[in-house]
This record gives C-alpha cells, sequence and structure tokens, in this order.
C-alpha cells in the first residue's frame, strides 16, 4: 500500500497550489485589484452653469436659460419599441430616427440619452401627462446660453460653441475637454475661464451590467462668475439700430476712463444661431461676401483719411507753435513731382483752423511736407496708432503707419515728397481701425490721456479701472485742436456740420478715405458732451462715397442719445 | 465513541461554517440579501447532509460491502432515467427532481464507484491479489476496474459533465496507484489518454472546447466563454494578501461573478479573504485529507483502506481541481468546490461519506 507515496502526491500539489494563489494574489496582486476597480467605477461629468454678462447698468446681455431635452434612462427600459413608438407620436419623429438617435449616442446604461433637444412648451407637458406610460424617460433641464439682444451685441460678446481641435490644443492645460462649450470671439472668449466655471462629476459604483449602484464620490460643478461690462445697452441699441442693414463700425469710449461704451460692427449675426447649432444659418454667414463674423471696429484696418489731419495738425503745433498762423494758398490742386493732387474745393488762403474746418488737402500737403514724415510718425505713435490698444478682445489689429525707414528697408523704395503728402492726409499706407481712432480723440477730449479701452468692468465684486497714460502734448496745442474740432462741427463751412445737435457740444474730424477702386469710406470721429466731453465716438462706414453719410449716422445716434437724455 | 476521530468531525463542521459565511456573502448583492432563496435551502441541505451522516456514521461500513453492487446498478438506472427524463439547467441534463427538491445521480455516482471499487480490490487478501496480478494482472486488476468506472463515467460525460466524469477516473486511478496496481499500467492507461486525445476532442461538446481554448487564451472570448474565468481571476487576484473583508467583494457583491455560490464560489473565497484566508482553507483541506489517509494505513480491513483512500483522493482532487480552475491554473470544468460551493447533492454526498469514515474511526 502506497501510503507516502499517495500523502506526497497530494502535499506536492497542495503546495503548488499555495504557490498558484502567491502568484494571482500576491504578485499580480495589485494589477487584479486596479482591474477590479476599473470594472466597478465611473465617472459623469456635471455641467456647470456659465457666468451671466451683464452691462454696466446691470442689465443681462448673456444669460443661461434653462432649455428641456428629453432623454432615456436605458436601464429602466423594459421595451424599447414600444416607448420609442410612444415618443415619436408626442414629439412627432419618426420612430426610426428616434431608435438611430438612441443608438449612436447610448454610451452606457446609467446615463441618460438625449433623444430630443431643446423642447417646446406643449411637448413638454404632452411627456408630463403620459408619464406614466413613459418609463425610463426624463425631461431634463440644461442650461442654455441666450443672448438677449441678438445681432446688437455679437461683436461685443461673441458666442458660445463646440471647442475646436485649434482651441483644445491651446486650452487643454486648463483643464478643457473635448465637448466643452467655448467662446468664440468677444467677451465669451477672452473672460471664457472667468465664466465657465468648473464642472464637476460624480464617480458612480457600477455593477456587471453597468447600472449605477451607489455614488462613491461627488464634486459639485463650481458655477461661473458674473461678468459685468462697460458697455451702456441703451446706447449700444441706438448704435446698432442705425448701423443696420450698412457695412462700417460705430465705437462709443468713455474718454477719461477708457470704457467701452458702445461697439458695433455691421453687418452681424444673431450668436443664438450658433448655440441653437443652426447649420444652415451658419454656413450661410460664413460663406456671406460681407463678412458679417468679422469685428470690423477692432480687427478692421481701413485708411483714415482725413482724420488723420488731427495728427498733422498735432505734429506742426508741437513742432512750432508759431504755425497757427501759417497760411498756405488753396487752389484745387497741387504739382508735387510730377503728379497733381486734388482738393475737394478750391479754398484760397487759409490759415491752420480754417485748414481744418474745411479739411483742405492742399493745406496739409504743404503744411506735411514742411514738417516732415519723421514728425508725422512719431506724433501717431503718441497718439496710439499703429499699435494694438490692448482692448479685452481677441483678434485686434495694429494698424499701420509708414515712415521712411520702413519704405527703405523693406520695400527698398526711397521716400517721396508725395509720400509724405499723401501721409499728412491719411491716404497712402496708413491704415487705422475705427477703436483707435476713438482712442486718439480721446486724448483731445480729456486734455491729454491716452486711454486703455476695456470692456471689463468687474468680475464678481472685484471693479477693474483701466490704466491711464499722459500724452507728451503741449496743453495749448491740446486746446488749440480742440477748438478746431469744434468749429468742423459748429462752423457752417465745417465738414461735419451736419452733424450738429442741438444742445449738445460737439467736436469732431471727417475723413473721406479714397480706396483703390470702390467708393471711399466715411469717417466722422469726434467727442460730446453738454458741458464739457462725456463721450468719444467714432463713425465708420464701408464705400459710402463721402464723410457726410458718417456724419449724417452720427447725427442720428447722437440725437438719440440726446432724446434719451444719456449725454 | 472515544474512538471516533475528532480531528475529522471538527475539521468537516470547520469547512462547513466556512461554507455557511462565504455564501452567507455570495447571496448578498448591493448590500442586500437577494438570494435569501438559495442561502436557507443551502442551510436545510446542510442539515440534511449532517443527518444522513450521522446515519452512515451509526451504520456498520461493512454493511456497505453487501449494497456496493446494488447501489452501483441502481446509479445506472438513475442516470439513464436523467438522460430520458432529466431536468435541463445550464445546458446540461443532471437533475433529477424528488418531492421539490432537485438532485444530481451523477453526483452519489462517486459513492458507487468508490464503493464498488474498494469492495473490488478487498475481495481478495493484498497477498492473493499481487499474486492474481502477476498471472492475469491485465485483465482483473486493471481492465475489469475500468470498465466499471468506465460504464459510469460515459453515461455521466453524456449529460454531458465531463468535471464529475474525470472525478470517476481519478478516483480509479488514485485507488490502482494506491493498492499496488504497476506503476507501467497506469503510465500505459495516461498514455493512451493522451494519443486518444485528439478522438477526444471529437467528441467534445462545443461549449467544452471552447472553455479549453479559453484556458489557452482567456481574451479570446472575453465576453462570452472568457468572461468567466477573466473575471474570477480578478475577483481572486483583487483579494491580494489580506482580501477585501467579508461582504466587501466588489466583484462578488456587484454581480461581475457568474456562478459565485456555486463552482466559482472560491473567487468569493480569494476576494474577501485574500490569500490568507484562502491558504487556511487549503491547509484545512490537507489536514483532512491527510487525517483520512492516515485512517487507511492504521485500518486492518482492506474496505476499510480502500474506502478511506478513494474519500480522501476524492477530497483532494476535487478541491485542487477546483480551486486551479478558478485562478485560471486550468481549464474550466464544473466542479464544484467539496462542502462549501451550493448544491445539495454534493454536499450531502460529501458529508455522508464524511459520516462513512467516522464510523471505520469508530471500529478501529
Amino acid at each position: 500500500m502506497r501510503y507516502r507515496q499517495t500523502l506526497i502526491v497530494f502535499k506536492v500539489l497542495f503546495i503548488t497550489l499555495i504557490l498558484g494563489l502567491f502568484y494571482r494574489q500576491v504578485i499580480q496582486g495589485e494589477y487584479f485589484y486596479n482591474q477590479s476597480r476599473r470594472n466597478v467605477i465611473r465617472v459623469i461629468s456635471l455641467e456647470a452653469a456659465r457666468g451671466r454678462i451683464l452691462d454696466r447698468n446691470g442689465v443681462v446681455l448673456a444669460d443661461t436659460i434653462p432649455s428641456f431635452d428629453v432623454s432615456i434612462i436605458p436601464q429602466e427600459v423594459r421595451n424599447k419599441p414600444l416607448l420609442f413608438e410612444r415618443l415619436s407620436k408626442i414629439l412627432g419623429m419618426p420612430f426610426e430616427e428616434i431608435r438611430q438617435i438612441y443608438q449612436r449616442r447610448y454610451l452606457n446604461p446609467f446615463v441618460p440619452v438625449i433623444i430630443s433637444e431643446k423642447l417646446d412648451k406643449n411637448e413638454i407637458i404632452a411627456l408630463e401627462e403620459n408619464k406614466l406610460q413613459l418609463p425610463g424617460v426624463v425631461v431634463d433641464i440644461r442650461p442654455l446660453r441666450f443672448y438677449p439682444f441678438g445681432k446688437a451685441t455679437s461683436h461685443v460678446l461673441g458666442h458660445l460653441g463646440q471647442i475646436d481641435s485649434y482651441r483644445i490644443t491651446k486650452l487643454k492645460p486648463y483643464g478643457y475637454e473635448m465637448s466643452d462649450l467655448v467662446g468664440y470671439g468677444g467677451v465669451e472668449e477672452y473672460y471664457d475661464l472667468v465664466l465657465r466655471g468648473e464642472n464637476g462629476g460624480e464617480q458612480v459604483e457600477v455593477d456587471n451590467r453597468g447600472q449605477r449602484v451607489r455614488t462613491v464620490g461627488y464634486k459639485p460643478p463650481q458655477s461661473g462668475q458674473d461678468i459685468q461690462i462697460t458697455l451702456d445697452m441703451r446706447i449700444q441699441k441706438i448704435a446698432d439700430d442705425v448701423m443696420h442693414g450698412t457695412r462700417g463700425a460705430v465705437v462709443i469710449l468713455d474718454p477719461y476712463s477708457g470704457d467701452v461704451i458702445a461697439l458695433s460692427s455691421y453687418p452681424s449675426y444673431d450668436p443664438n444661431d450658433f448655440v441653437k447649432g443652426n447649420d444652415s444659418v451658419i454656413r450661410s454667414l460664413l460663406q456671406d461676401r460681407r463678412s458679417p463674423l468679422f469685428n470690423r471696429a477692432i480687427a478692421g484696418q481701413y485708411p483714415p483719411g482725413s482724420v488723420f489731419k488731427i495728427v498733422t495738425t498735432t505734429s506742426a503745433l508741437e513742432k512750432d507753435a508759431s504755425l497757427t498762423n501759417k497760411t498756405f494758398v488753396c487752389n484745387g490742386s497741387m504739382q508735387i513731382g510730377n503728379r497733381t493732387y486734388n482738393c475737394s474745393s478750391t479754398h484760397g488762403a487759409e490759415n491752420l483752423r480754417d485748414a481744418v474746418i474745411h479739411s483742405c488737402n492742399v493745406y496739409f500737403y504743404s503744411l506735411g511736407m514742411l514738417i516732415g514724415p519723421d514728425i508725422l510718425h512719431k506724433y501717431a505713435s503718441v497718439l496710439g496708432l499703429s499699435r494694438r490698444t490692448g482692448i479685452d478682445l481677441n483678434y485686434e489689429a495694429a494698424g499701420f503707419i509708414p515712415s521712411v525707414n520702413w519704405k527703405k528697408v523693406i520695400m527698398f523704395q526711397s521716400w517721396s515728397k508725395g509720400d509724405t503728402a499723401n501721409m499728412a492726409i491719411g491716404q497712402g499706407e496708413v491704415l487705422v481701425t475705427p477703436l483707435q481712432l476713438a482712442r486718439m480723440v480721446s486724448v483731445f477730449a480729456n486734455g491729454g490721456e491716452l486711454v486703455h479701452p476695456h470692456l471689463i468692468k468687474a468680475i464678481g465684486n472685484k471693479n477693474f479701472i483701466g490704466k491711464n497714460k499722459s500724452v507728451t502734448i503741449k496743453k495749448d496745442v491740446l486746446k488749440n485742436i480742440d477748438s478746431y474740432l469744434y468749429g468742423v462741427v459748429n462752423n457752417p463751412e465745417g465738414t461735419a456740420y451736419t452733424a450738429r445737435v442741438e444742445g449738445l457740444r460737439i467736436y469732431g474730424k471727417t475723413g473721406t478715405a479714397q480706396v483703390h477702386g470702390k467708393a471711399a469710406h466715411g469717417w466722422l470721429v469726434g467727442y460730446v458732451g453738454r458741458d464739457k466731453p462725456k463721450y468719444a465716438f467714432c463713425v465708420f462706414l464701408e464705400n459710402v462715397g463721402s464723410s457726410h453719410v458718417a456724419c449724417t449716422a452720427a447725427e442720428r445716434i447722437l440725437e438719440e442719445m440726446s432724446k434719451q437724455g444719456l449725454i | 465513541m472515544h474512538k471516533t476521530d475528532k480531528m475529522i468531525l471538527f475539521i468537516t463542521i470547520i469547512i462547513v461554517a466556512f461554507s455557511v459565511l462565504t455564501l452567507y456573502s455570495s447571496c448578498h448583492q448591493k448590500g442586500e440579501f437577494v438570494l435569501q432563496s438559495i442561502f436557507y435551502r443551502q442551510i436545510i441541505w446542510i442539515i440534511i447532509g449532517l443527518f444522513l451522516s450521522f446515519v452512515f456514521y451509526m451504520i456498520d461500513y461493512r454493511k456497505l460491502w453487501d449494497f456496493a453492487w446494488l447501489l452501483y446498478v441502481f446509479t445506472i438506472l438513475a442516470l439513464i432515467v436523467v438522460l430520458i427524463f432529466g431536468r435541463t439547467r445550464l445546458g446540461a441534463q443532471r437533475w433529477l427532481e424528488l418531492g421539490g427538491f432537485n438532485f444530481q445521480p451523477s453526483e452519489f455516482g462517486k459513492l458507487a464507484i468508490i464503493l464498488v471499487l474498494a469492495r473490488y480490490f478487498s475481495q481478495k487478501s493484498f497477498e492473493e491479489l499481487k499474486i492474481f496480478k502477476n498471472r492475469f494482472s491485465l485483465a482483473r486488476g486493471f481492465v475489469f476496474p475500468l470498465f466499471v468506472t468506465g460504464v459510469l463515467a460515459l453515461l455521466v460525460l453524456i449529460q454531458p459533465d465531463l468535471g464529475t466524469a474525470i472525478i470517476y477516473f481519478f478516483i480509479f486511478m488514485s485507488l490502482i496507484f494506491f493498492v499496488g496496481v504497476r506503476i507501467r499500467y497506469i503510465i500505459i492507461f495516461i498514455c493512451s489518454g493522451l494519443i486518444a486525445s485528439p478522438f477526444l476532442w471529437s467528441l467534445l461538446r462545443g461549449y467544452q472546447r471552447d472553455r479549453l481554448l479559453v484556458f489557452l487564451n482567456p481574451s479570446r472570448d472575453p465576453l462570452g466563454a472568457g468572461y468567466t474565468i477573466i473575471q474570477s481571476k480578478i475577483a481572486v487576484g483583487s483579494g491580494g494578501l489580506l482580501g477585501k473583508g467579508w461582504l466587501s467583494g466588489t466583484q462578488n457583491q456587484l454581480n461581475f461573478l457568474p456562478e459565485r455560490h456555486t463552482d466559482f464560489i472560491f473567487s468569493t473565497i480569494g476576494e474577501e479573504w485574500g490569500f490568507f484566508g484562502s491558504v487556511v482553507l487549503i491547509i484545512l483541506f490537507y489536514v483532512l485529507v491527510k487525517r483520512i489517509l492516515m485512517l487507511s494505513s492504521l485500518a486492518h480491513d482492506p474496505f476499510a483502506k480502500n474506502l478511506c483512500l478513494c474519500i480522501a483522493s476524492l477530497i483532494f482532487i476535487q478541491s485542487f481541481i477546483n480551486i486551479a480552475m478558478t485562478i485560471g491554473f486550468m481549464p474550466v470544468v464544473g466542479l464544484p468546490l467539496p462542502f462549501i460551493s451550493y448544491g445539495g447533492s454534493s454536499l450531502v454526498s460529501f458529508l455522508l461519506l464524511i459520516g462513512i469514515v467516522l464510523n471505520i474511526s469508530k471500529s478501529l
């Protein structure tokens, strides 16, 4: 009888078994432990409510409104075809479509599958009434971005949209995820991190069928902060009404603080279309030749035309204060080199003041050539041109001011007298944005401060004040130009005489900027107030032929503001 | 009574108690006692098993000698009845329904095989058998008992129940090894089995082939045939050194483990009690098996010797195969863990065998 042998066989096999267990449980233990955790823990993200955007008076410009979605919780549904059938009747969607949406969006048994979004009231009522026949169907409230003023605020606020691949690579370090909504353009983009808040999450334990058993961890979503911006919606609305149907931009600033009171660019678009994901509308916006998505007020670069004479005048007076009395004779045109440079009219003999009021080209050709291009370039820079204003919006353009060196080094050409003449009247290579001009003119309104235009007023309880920079322009020069600008609007011979409004002191400078092959752009840049200047403004209209149209538009805006007691 | 081996009794009771604890946990899901009926039914089975065990403890084991062939014939009949009328569950026709309880004749087939073989190899004295063997050893010492085992195994295999059939053959093999049949026959037997394996492969059912293939590569079909073994490995492995604690195994409690109260009950043990708990259980089995073997060596009666040996090897091989398959070191064959898995027939037959062992210890 083989007792010992039998026992040895048993012993050896049992020891092998223990070694096997040691391998599985101790050596591989951690690996399998992690496997078992992965089996049972799922994470559901919870969307944080986005902060609102308010205007300077607390009017809501971008809000989060509840949107009603109908979804199906897979784990609570027994008979899917029957449920789809019933839903299809209530929602008026074909059965097949519901089935396909369900299959496409199904994630796991406890995550609701959204069948239809943005339900209307009747559908919600119908769903609630038939609740008992619709097991597993829930109507969910989801925060949805809403812009009550639509087109009027689109270029200031931007809009919300699904994050794209360019932005996700840029924003990933800040915790953005693939399905996030982010701001596109405007305040929504610039202050996205403040507005978006932080998504929360729920860790749930699930069983073998993926059904929720219990909540393991919960991190509440952190709502985004409200933002108050400097815009005055009443004024913005007025500007918007006037600009409707045109191409151009209006910028209104507080000349002392740099607060952007109104910023309008036309053509515009309704940001709500992007939130709704209205594909056909979005496609037509993207294909529109008039570029409705382009913010002309900050990103459009245009020749300033005669508005630039403010820079020429400043340069001249800074160089030599006695030039106020300098007289040139205007014969309606002027020969420089072998080219003839025209004027809008024949102004005869005139001093600087009259030349500004008449916007006489011949005078400024002469004046420009007298003082030279370098000083023009310097004072353009002092007045904030050729560089970004630093407004808190993305995609701002810098504009351009030519210089002798630039022409030599970059263009391999020598600077001619004609270049100086062209520069002196804001033609040639000079390019500015409407925002830059509004900021430039503020210097004369506030007596020598270059403001930092900004939209942010407050985040939560924290207020923001723009930082100003004093410019190196003498007080009496400012004063002189101030009086000239008053003359432009109030002197019957002034080019902006049509822009005057009863009871308002308006200062301004027109510009008719020639564009190659198209009608000229119209400008009116200035400031306005009752006793002292309250607002600086820039009205710009694309290809309207003359500054006269801009003056009319400005007059309508200021008239309406005055009527509503806003000035 | 004073001669009764109290160690065997004691260990059996500990293992059964362990089974009750584990089953209680297995019957919970997400903190709720969802499979109450299974748990309470097993308690009833334990009571029945202990009672029958006591009955066999009181009956002189020598009387079983007389009933061995009768039980064998009875089992064959019962297995045929199962094939014709039996209830099909989980794809196999194994159960007979008697008075509200289902029982598996194949479980009692183990008892029949043990009794028949133990009787057969103790008919002559050991010396006589040896002489025998030298003359017509192959026919009487090997072929005939193999035939006796084979008939029963075949009936079980048709059900199909590969695991139990393997167990029958293993009982046969351990007994011929034990009584001293030449090693060469055993080796020839194993070799012929290996040679025949390609033919056996073609006899296997689809799911049995799947199980073998899945054993070789579980990721072959992770949600189908491989699912059980993957989840079972995760369960045992995630238990680590000390386990996740009673009623706290996530694999078990969250229903990731199929058959966690029957064949795969060890995965619950491994997950909740860890390496230490598992080793304790294996040691308990080892001590039990060793004790029964010792009894075999002490007995004077060859029938008692053979009985004890068969019972010891049955307990050993079934616990070994079950644990090895649960932790993924053997292909899945449907075999319950002795004394612990849910299932009345298995539990009752094992307790009954313990009753016989205790009776033998009393008679020494």
